[in-house]
């Protein structure tokens, strides 16, 4: 049971990529890091013949966004309604305090936890739409439409306007 | 759920150097689903009409993710990654006697 040297190297690969979703998600490296060491340790489960082609980077990025939106419901009920919720930020951009333009970081913060799943792989992690959905378990049109209000909200969000051709 | 042979939480401690409360790593318990069943999610609220992006628009977000994702793709990797990586290796090393 463990990691043979073929997948050492492939997850050894994978960890930059792994670590961008992750973070991408949480918004702060350090749970980013988490999510990550946890779902390393899911490589456990990886059959030794994948069946339906599924891979280790397609299994590390599925069990990411599996811990991540398990952390977002603990974090949501009742008994841990004190902790700080990274996955719900609401302040409009325009009300906080800050100065500075919104970045991507801000922009991802303000979507919800399937949109920035959604966006993260298909425009991050390069997948296709029908991968993107299979992980996050949902249909491809599904997918393509959280992927588009995701697009839409940080396009409001970093200020883009009809007149930048933003139709709302 | 294919569940991970012999890894208890005790072990799953130790793999990652205490960085992680035990009764968080729960490998029994996560991922919650197996990664290749993908079951049909149901959504509400999904019928709205999603504001359309000039195609400009469109590939400026793209291009600006894209990059923020590939800034945190060459942010170093943590040694305590990298040795949790080499203790599973070590793991499959033991079990064959090697």
């Amino acid at each position: 049971m463990g990691l043979d040297p073929a997948m050492r190297r492939e997850m050894l690969g994978l960890l930059p990529n792994l670590r961008a979703f992750a973070t991408g998600l949480t918004g702060r490296p350090d749970e980013g890091d988490d999510l990550v060491a946890k779902a390393v340790l899911t490589a456990l489960e990886y059959p030794a013949r994948p069946e339906r082609g599924i891979s280790m980077r397609m299994w590390l990025l599925s069990a990411i966004s599996d811990l991540y939106h398990a952390d977002v419901r603990r974090r949501r009920s009742p008994d841990t309604s004190d902790d700080p919720v990274w996955t719900e930020v609401v302040i409009p951009f325009s009300k906080r305090a800050s100065s500075h333009p919104p970045d991507m970081r801000d922009a991802l913060a303000g979507l919800t936890p399937e949109q920035r799943v959604s966006l993260l792989l298909v425009a991050g992690e390069g997948l296709g739409h029908e991968d993107a959905a299979r992980i996050c378990r949902t249909s491809v049109d599904m997918l393509r439409s959280r992927v588009e209000s995701a697009r839409s909200s940080i396009a409001t969000m970093l200020g883009f306007t009809a007149r930048d051709g933003f139709s709302p | 759920m294919i569940q991970p042979a012999g890894l208890s939480c005790r072990n799953a401690l130790s793999l990652t150097g205490g960085c992680i409360a035990a009764d968080e790593i729960g490998v029994r318990r996560v991922p919650e689903r197996s990664p290749d069943v993908v079951p049909p999610e149901p959504e509400v609220g999904t019928s709205d009409p999603v504001p359309s992006l000039s195609p400009e628009v469109s590939a400026l977000i793209g291009e600006s993710l894209r990059l923020y994702y590939e800034h945190m793709m060459r942010e170093p990797v943590p040694d305590h990654l990298i040795r949790l990586v080499d203790r599973l290796s070590d793991m499959a090393s033991e079990s064959d006697g090697t």
